[in-house]
């Protein structure tokens, strides 16, 4: 396998990963606004993974520069600006008062906001994984096209072809 | 269906004026006659088809009947009622004598002309002279020395304040006059047609004080039916907030006072023509209605609904249909006061505008002089200005318990947008002042809910189908009754065993509620004290006072032989008391390690109390000695706070911590972060807000497991309230707050409130849930609580000083019915083991003219509620903004009012130009903004109040019921030099007659008097830099001058054979009362250095060093921002 080939799927499998967090920590926030769990269950659901969130966007973002993607790094890079942002308390206040935790006394003032932002970072996280996608299928067809390989491809696309008669 | 169902088979959408201003909507003020007319013809309805119409086969209404949503009429009858032997749901204030009132009213008590009427009765009229706004030529005399003399000033209504009359004459509006103003609000406008909106209704003052009301029905054959045409135009025209005219046949001239507005007592007998002035603040909601068998109340016309009981003679017959809209006598249609109207432009009486003359700038007036006039919540008038408005429907829970800042509900987001002041309750649960409140046990039937919404059932549910299903008064789902709980109706709908049944007849009731309302068996009630023994609460005396006090409350606690105790100890490392059965003293453990801790002896800390009675006396008695010598300065609260956790989380309770001095030791220590330096900076509000978290998370867990924490700091340096106050703050707690205690001077308080935390009524692991009417959401809530679901608030205790608020806001934009309803449900475990659910029930009319808002203001509400909103917002922004906030708002809503004037204005002359207008409700609103802005909470900066005292008065205010606040906005300040009047001495019902009461500027104080400031934090005497020496050997005793440092002076004892003396500590006793906080008396001497101190409770006065402005520059700015677009 090409390196190029693994670093898409790195990339793919760890924005699927933010994904899937992110889809959790929606979850939570409709939840509790819909009244079907309690604040101490969903603060400390969210508190669990939100720093996973944050560390493998990061994460996400660096090896996409190391590996001389900057185009695909630059949503990354924006993601991981605005968490910085948001845990910008990290170096003044200690770990604990970053504004990524939700603090279950207050859930339920800032339930509505959080939530909406939790549904657009959902949006652009989909976003970025749909490009990851592309790139790697891209880049997979691309390993793909030796001369064995546009043989394989058009022998794919004729029986495709002709499963459309 | 039956026809007579007809005219209410449309609703709720056909009912509605085409062409009106909205939604068919009770607005305030009905006229005499007019206003019965139900609006969507409901009233006529039982005209059209005979009496037995009304019991129409019971299968003959579907759920799904239109007319069954819950939709409750307004304005039913008005004819005179026959004999009710119950209040049922909605009792309306007797009407004031119409002269045309038929005799026949038995349950009406005639109402005392209101020229008699007490001034003093909240929600009463006030006689006319006493009306304090309007300026009244005598007052223009007014010395320009300020008025200083504190002269007999009955509190009475004739003589109002002097100040007030500071305004020249000629600016007074003609119909404002302190005099015979006109009888009616709306005799000043001019007659016009009656237009739905503007039908007038007479108004119809309160019942005598506790007495019940029942507005009676028209008796059969009795005149008025309306004419043909009056009934087509009301018909469709919106309900009123006002009750209809008292005697249905009641001929439309004689002027009716407005209702239930202060300002429209004179009885006015004035005949005035105006059978409707836009008037009366309380009109009759159907609610509660009982329907007729086989018919709701909600089809049926509304004035049976009532709850009235039907005319004796006539039983369903004509009289019921009659009584509502039918008896209305017409209005001549010159006189009906409609007129200014357009729908939706709102006319505003001239007895409604309190008219402010502002002097101009430059004259060379003397603020004080200048600001005499204003109204204010003090001298006389001053209480009533801050009383609610009368309850809408009598069911409504009494003011103590419950108050809204407008008794009626906007129709729609846009006119809610309009009104700027907070809309929303002050709800105090387990107040005293809610009076006593029914227990139910409902038994086998277990407790009647809705079961789509779960709201209680209470007296505005209707029944159907002969008493086999009710209809929710909150979301219209019909219900089918429980067997047991069945009861049949009689022929006016009101089911048989009404009188047998308390949760139909108050709205404030408490049920005993069974298994399935318990997550697990009541527990016990669990106090665990946290003492610190370190060398800052040794020394101050502070270990002693507490140990005194718990040893003479043992008696007081609650829970009789359950209640449980445990005692933890902690300076450095946290100490357990082993407290055994029987053991006749309590051994101590040590554990050193404040990092790992561990409870040993898991068992044997939290002892019952009855048990280890001797072990606990004992531990009490050798505390302080034991601690005597402690040199320790370190404080492990962190830990102890979790030992004590670890002591009682099974099973809950209260959790009290004495500190000392701030927490240095361990998880949750403070750093000495109160930098003034970020005052104005973005970080501001981080002053305000826990450090550490760990104090929000140990509140999580307490909450979790039903403890609440009660701070009591007494460090005399910075404490760090902001965190330590958390606790509190989340968990239904208190923090106390005693700077520098010292056991000579602080003693006294921290015992009386100490004892009467212990000793207050209290519930505990408790639950409360607001639920309103459709399209209405509670948005956010105020107050010390857990918030668990959006709507549901976690309790760990709740006793007798806490009030919960909320703001309410509109889900849908347009709101359907005539009535709205707020119900708030606590369920607790009382003291003895028994769970209980407390329900208070509210209905509030929905109007669609911001002036019935208005109207309806409850200035002291508001004010409230503007408060608590406020200190909640300085977590999270700089006090500056808060203020500006707050000035924002005021000079919105008067703004608004301002435009509502001058569109439907009648105040006869136009006021000078540059004249502020008030609602007459909201009149002392700028007051109580300033004074707010002046609170110890929101004042200044970061060198004017310390953060702890900030933290320690915020919660104050977010906590605090109506009247407690009040007075920290606007301290009372009592005239108590002069003997003259009666003050002092025990009134015929045993309480203590106050003193008149000043407005709180220097100015307004004469240097040879002396006055007691009363804050409701602390009492100050403020003795008069020319104050004789009589009163010092009066009031300090034979050795005191005036030379003396007057904090060496303590008025208290009473100095025997002195009955100024005795007077005084008789006031002093009075406003100590049965309050939360006690307040410590100081004396301070007019012209010491101590004056200095006093100053923010004069909050009339500038204050140079927070630039605070006093009342007139205020006002000035208030007004210049008003007319300023």
């Amino acid at each position: 396998m090409p390196y190029e080939f693994l670093v898409w799927l790195l990339a793919v499998l760890i924005q699927a990963a933010v994904l899937a967090i992110n889809m959790h920590i929606t979850l939570q926030f409709t939840d509790l606004e819909n009244d079907n769990t309690n604040p101490h269950d969903a603060a400390s659901a969210i508190n669990s993974v939100v720093l996973w969130e944050y560390g493998l966007e990061g994460f996400l973002a660096i090896w996409l520069i190391l590996n001389g993607k900057w185009f695909s790094a630059l949503l990354p890079l924006a993601i991981l600006a605005f968490h910085i942002q948001q845990a910008r308390w990290i170096l003044a206040w200690g770990w604990r008062f970053g504004r990524q935790y939700i603090d279950v006394t207050e859930i339920y003032r800032q339930v509505k906001p959080r939530r909406q932002q939790a549904v657009t970072k959902l949006i652009v996280y989909l976003f970025l994984f749909a490009w990851i996608l592309y790139s790697f299928i891209y880049v997979m067809l691309h390993s793909l096209l030796t001369p064995a390989g546009k043989v394989a491809a058009r022998e794919i696309l004729q029986e495709a072809a002709a499963t459309l008669h | 269906m039956q026809p007579s169902w007809a005219p209410g088979q449309g609703y709720p959408g056909s009912n509605q004026p085409a062409a009106g201003p909205g939604p068919a909507r009770p607005v305030y003020g009905q006229a005499p006659g007019g206003g019965q007319q139900p609006p969507n013809g409901y009233g006529q309805g039982p005209a059209g088809g005979p009496p037995g119409a009304l019991q129409g086969p019971p299968g003959a209404r579907g759920p799904l009947d239109p007319a069954s949503l819950g939709l409750n009429r307004l304005n039913l009858g008005n004819g005179p009622a026959g004999p009710a032997p119950y209040p049922t749901s909605v009792q309306y204030p007797p009407a004031q004598g119409p002269p045309a009132r038929p005799a026949a009213a038995p349950q009406r008590p005639p109402g005392p002309p209101p020229a008699t009427r007490p001034p003093g009765v909240p929600g009463a009229y006030r006689p006319p002279g006493s009306m304090p706004g309007p300026p009244s030529p005598a007052g223009s005399s007014a010395s320009s020395s300020g008025f200083g003399v504190p002269g007999p000033r009955p509190a009475g209504p004739p003589s109002p304040y002097p100040g007030v009359h500071g305004n020249p004459p000629s600016q007074a509006p003609p119909a404002a006059g302190p005099g015979p103003r006109p009888a009616y609000p709306g005799a000043a406008r001019p007659p016009g047609v009656q237009t739905p909106q503007r039908a007038a209704a007479a108004a119809q003052p309160g019942p005598p004080p506790g007495q019940a009301y029942v507005r009676p029905l028209l008796q059969p054959g009795q005149p008025g039916p309306p004419l043909p045409a009056q009934q087509a135009q009301q018909a469709g025209g919106p309900a009123r907030y006002g009750p209809p005219s008292p005697g249905g046949p009641a001929p439309p001239a004689p002027g009716q006072p407005a209702v239930f507005r202060p300002q429209s007592g004179p009885p006015a007998g004035a005949p005035g023509p105006h059978p409707g002035g836009p008037t009366g603040f309380g009109a009759p909601p159907p609610m509660g209605a009982p329907p007729g068998p086989g018919g709701s109340a909600l089809q049926r016309p509304p004035a049976p609904s009532l709850g009235s009981r039907p005319p004796p003679s006539g039983g369903d017959g004509p009289g019921l249909m009659g009584g509502g809209g039918l008896g209305a006598p017409p209005h001549p249609p010159g006189l009906s006061p409609s007129g200014l109207g357009s729908v939706g432009a709102a006319s505003v009486p001239a007895s409604e505008v309190e008219v402010v003359s502002m002097p101009a700038p430059g004259q060379g007036v003397q603020p004080a002089v200048a600001a005499a006039g204003f109204p204010r919540p003090a001298g006389p008038g001053g209480a009533e200005s801050l009383a609610p408005p009368p309850p809408y429907a009598s069911t409504n829970p009494p003011p103590g318990a419950l108050r809204f800042s407008t008794a009626a509900v906007p129709a729609s987001q846009s006119l809610r947008a309009r009104w700027h002041l907070p809309f929303g309750a002050v709800l105090a649960p387990l107040s005293e002042a809610g009076g006593p409140v029914p227990v139910v046990d409902m038994g086998g039937a277990g407790i009647i809910r809705c079961s789509r919404c779960r709201t209680y059932v209470n007296p505005h549910m209707a029944w159907l189908d002969g008493g086999r299903s009710f209809s929710c008064n909150v979301c219209g789902t019909v219900n089918q009754t429980p067997v047991e709980y069945f009861s049949a109706l009689d022929g006016a709908g009101r089911r048989l065993d009404l009188a047998d049944r308390p949760e139909l007849r108050a709205g404030a009731v408490e049920y005993v509620a069974p298994q399935e309302y318990m997550v697990r068996a009541p527990q016990p009630p669990a106090y665990v004290f946290v003492l610190d023994v370190s060398f800052a609460a040794v020394s101050s005396g502070l270990l002693a006072s507490v140990c005194a006090t718990i040893r003479a409350s043992l008696d007081a606690f609650h829970g009789d032989s359950r209640t449980q105790v445990a005692f933890i100890t902690f300076d450095a490392t946290v100490h357990y008391y082993a407290l055994r059965p029987g053991a006749a003293a309590a051994p101590m453990l040590v554990v050193a390690d404040v990092e790992e801790l561990f409870v040993p002896l898991p068992d044997e800390l939290l002892g019952n109390l009855v048990e280890c009675r001797g072990a606990v006396e004992a531990l009490l008695d050798s505390l302080p000695a034991a601690w005597a010598g402690a040199t320790g300065v370190d404080s492990a609260t962190g830990p102890a706070l979790q030992a004590a956790f670890l002591v009682m989380s099974h099973v809950g309770g209260k959790l009290m911590l004495f500190q000392a001095a701030a927490p240095s030791v361990g998880i949750g220590r403070v750093k000495a972060r109160d930098n003034p330096s970020l005052y104005g900076g973005d970080r501001e509000y981080s002053l305000r807000v826990p450090d550490d978290p760990f104090y929000k998370r140990f509140a999580a867990e307490c909450s979790r497991c039903h403890v609440c924490v009660d701070v009591f700091a007494a460090g005399a340096t910075y404490m760090d309230l902001p965190s330590l106050g958390a606790m509190p703050k989340y968990l239904g707690g208190q923090l106390y707050y005693y700077p520098g205690f010292s056991a000579a001077r602080d003693g006294a308080k921290l015992r009386a409130e100490l004892a009467r935390n212990l000793s207050r009524e209290t519930g505990w692991e408790a639950v409360m849930r607001i639920r309103c009417s459709k399209g209405l959401r509670v948005s956010s809530f105020f107050g010390h609580f857990f918030i668990r679901t959006t709507d549901l608030l976690s309790l760990p205790v709740v006793d007798a000083d806490k009030a919960f608020s909320v703001e309410i806001a509109h889900e849908e934009s347009v709101l359907t019915g005539q009535t709205a309803y707020v119900q708030s449900a606590l369920l607790y475990t009382a003291s003895n083991g028994e769970r209980r659910i407390r329900v208070h029930t509210a209905a509030l009319p929905i109007v669609g003219d911001l002036a019935d808002l208005y109207r309806a203001l409850d200035a002291g509400a508001a004010a409230a509620l503007l408060a608590k909103a406020g200190v909640e917002r300085s977590l999270a922004s700089r006090l500056e903004d808060v203020r500006l906030g707050l000035h924002h708002k005021a000079l919105m809503a008067l703004r608004e009012w301002r435009l509502l004037v001058s569109r439907g204005a009648t105040l006869g002359a136009q006021p000078p130009p540059n004249a502020m207008l008030l609602p007459r409700r909201g009149r002392t609103l700028p007051a109580l903004c300033m004074g707010l802005a002046k609170t110890a909470a929101l004042r200044g900066g970061g060198r004017d109040v310390n953060t702890d005292e900030r933290i320690a008065v915020g919660h104050a205010i977010v906590s605090g019921p109506v009247d407690a606040l009040l007075r920290l906005l606007y301290p009372a300040v009592y005239a108590v030099a002069g003997a003259e009047a009666g003050w002092g001495r025990p009134g015929p019902d045993g309480s203590i007659a106050l003193p008149p009461t000043v407005p709180a500027g220097v100015a307004y104080c004469d240097p040879a008097g002396a006055y007691l400031i009363d804050n409701g934090r602390l009492c100050i005497l403020w003795l008069g830099a020319a104050l004789g020496p009589a009163f010092y050997e009066q009031v300090f005793g034979s050795a005191a001058d005036a030379g003396q440092d007057p904090g060496q002076l303590s008025l208290e004892p009473a100095r025997p054979g002195s009955e100024l003396s005795a007077r005084i500590n008789a006031v002093l006793g009075a406003l100590r009362g049965q309050r939360e906080l006690y307040q410590g008396c100081y004396v301070v001497r007019q012209g010491t250095p101590m004056e200095a101190h006093v100053a923010p409770y004069f909050v009339e006065d500038a204050l140079p060093s927070s630039a605070s402005p006093g009342f007139f520059e205020f006002m000035q700015v208030l007004q210049k921002d008003i007319l300023g677009k």
